[in-house]
């Protein structure tokens, strides 16, 4: 199977502001045409930036989506192969669909009237 | 004009207050009734690495980010009242920051929430390990050897178990490191980590130090409340098992049999509820075979007992635990070091490190410091490693370096800086 596993931290309907602060995430995969093929929400016993690593290596997650990620998860999670597209500001749907289409970047604040 | 004149003129709104919050010696936000970001002021941007275009018009809590923003958020607790907390920010570089976040309501002369702000102060976090911040965590243990690989598999099983951990490992293999993240990992985060060392104290102040006192009035000595009592819901981390006395050992046994601890001089057993955390440097079979270690107390410890191994062991982490510390070094010295020349890599790849990880982390700070390019050279690496390979010792005098040879002299050694106490 071809394609690959994104999980975006959230809170509420917004990509998660801090990567450690969040409980919530929205699991996808998408298929390399850019469709998602599926997608799931995970709620995490609690706010721990460790489960949210542990889940990201147990479940073969390629990309990972949230607004701050203190270094040392960044630096964890891309010396484990993991993709990560950090300080992504804005409400989950436009940033999947970014991601989907290849075009989500770090950085990117996706609030309507701010978009680049 | 008069002072009268004057603040008319802050009344009609034609002060410069923008210029006037950059000239402020902390971060000042501006936020709309909505929570928006109207204004943020140099040292702000700064701080948070938004530009005032970028973060114009954004929910503070994508801007500032917080470790309260969201339902801790200040602004929408207690009504609202201004309040000053300590908490952290996350800042685009990555970077956590610990910061005094003051938040002010700027009402209109009908007493409207017209703006809201947070005034935020940078608090300098100084570590243990000397970092201008300080890492724990899962994410601060680094490396892919296989012998990493298994520790990073194995911790999280560890911090899910209220069972006693015993971290078996040299100096500078990370124990401390461990323990605080096996404790960071469980559901005690929140509680005490209390971290003692038993080598420092005399024998019959221990016990109460640890299990507490009960008053005793006649013999004039006050009641003590215990690190175990202080430490509860928490874990207690003892960095040298071989430092507790026999007396002590069988006393622990006890607790982590019963779950309860009598302090000095009272009659009945307390219930506590405390994990225990065990490091050492010597083997503690051998420390069994020679009577060192209570067999119960052993026992208790045996089952969940993780060996770390020296970082000889782990070749195929040093280059990344080199880039690893030059990169934060790099950024505490606000130094443009990119990494190491491959004269320098050789060396470093010759280098036992007896200190291990510790011992690398000071080489690095040292070669970060001194370096005067963007790649640290042989000449940058501290006295005592010594810049000729080994096989180069044997060349016979007379027959000069090998062609690729560093160019500095090979030094003698001296007792390396990183070896030291602890883990």
């Amino acid at each position: 199977m071809t394609g690959h596993r994104a999980l975006i931290a959230i809170r509420g309907n917004e990509v998660a502001w801090r990567f450690d602060r969040t409980a919530e995430a929205l699991v996808c995969d998408i298929a390399e045409d850019g469709t998602v093929r599926s997608r799931s929400e995970i709620i995490f016993a609690r706010q721990s930036p460790e489960d949210l690593c542990d889940y990201v290596l147990a479940h073969g997650v390629d990309t990972v989506v949230a607004g701050a990620v203190e270094e040392e998860y960044y630096h964890y999670l891309r010396y484990k192969r993991v993709d990560v597209i950090d300080n992504v500001a804005g409400e989950i749907e436009p940033a999947l669909a970014r991601l989907a289409s290849g075009r989500l970047a770090s950085g990117d604040i996706l609030f309507p009237g701010k978009e680049g | 004009m008069t002072a009268t004149d004057k603040a008319d003129l802050i009344a009609a709104g034609m002060v410069d207050l923008p210029g006037l919050l950059d000239a402020l010696p902390m971060g000042a936000a501006v936020y709309d009734g909505d929570g928006k970001v109207v204004h943020l002021n140099l040292l702000l941007q700064r701080l948070t690495g938004f530009t005032l275009d970028e973060a114009r018009g954004l929910p503070c809590r994508h801007v500032l980010r917080t470790a309260t923003c969201g339902r801790d958020c200040p602004h929408l607790r207690q009504g609202g009242c201004d309040q000053s907390l300590i908490t952290d920010i996350v800042n685009r570089g990555r970077r956590r920051i610990p910061v005094r976040l003051h938040t002010r309501r700027v009402p209109d002369r009908d007493g409207n929430t017209l703006y809201r702000m947070d005034f935020v102060e940078e608090l300098v976090e100084q570590g243990a390990d000397g970092m201008a911040t300080r890492k724990s965590g899962k994410g601060a243990l680094i490396g892919k050897s296989a012998a990493m690989e298994h520790i990073l598999v194995t911790l999280p099983d560890f911090a899910r178990s209220d069972r006693p951990v015993l971290l078996v490992g040299e100096t500078g293999t990370g124990k401390d490191l461990i323990a605080e993240c096996v404790h960071e990992s469980s559901l005690r985060a929140k509680r005490p980590f209390l971290r003692m060392n038993l080598g420092f104290m005399p024998a019959d102040l221990l016990e109460a130090e640890l299990f507490g006192r009960a008053a005793q009035e006649g013999a004039g000595l006050e009641e003590i409340r215990g690190r175990f009592a202080e430490a509860a819901g928490g874990s207690i981390f003892f960095p040298e098992l071989s430092d507790a006395p026999l007396a002590l050992q069988k006393k622990l046994a006890a607790f982590l049999e019963t779950g309860a601890v009598v302090p000095l001089g009272a009659k009945v057993p307390q219930p506590i509820d405390v994990r225990l955390l065990f490091a050492t440097q010597r083997n503690p079979d051998e420390l069994a075979d020679k009577g060192l270690l209570d067999p119960g107390f052993y026992n208790h410890l045996s089952a969940m007992r993780l060996d770390l191994p020296p970082l000889r062991e782990r070749g195929e982490d040093l280059p990344f635990l080199l880039a690893y510390f030059a990169e934060r070094f790099a950024e505490r010295f606000k130094k443009s070091v990119r990494g190491f020349s491959p004269e320098a890599m050789s060396v470093l790849a010759e280098y036992p490190y007896p200190g291990n990880v510790r011992e690398l982390r000071n080489i690095v700070e040292y070669a970060v410091m001194t370096a005067k390019s963007p790649l640290i050279v042989p000449a940058n690496l501290p006295v005592y490693v010594p810049v000729a390979p080994a096989a180069d010792a044997a060349v016979p005098p007379g027959r000069g370096p090998a062609p690729d040879a560093p160019k500095k002299p090979a030094r003698g050694r001296k007792d390396p800086a990183g070896k030291g106490s602890g883990s």
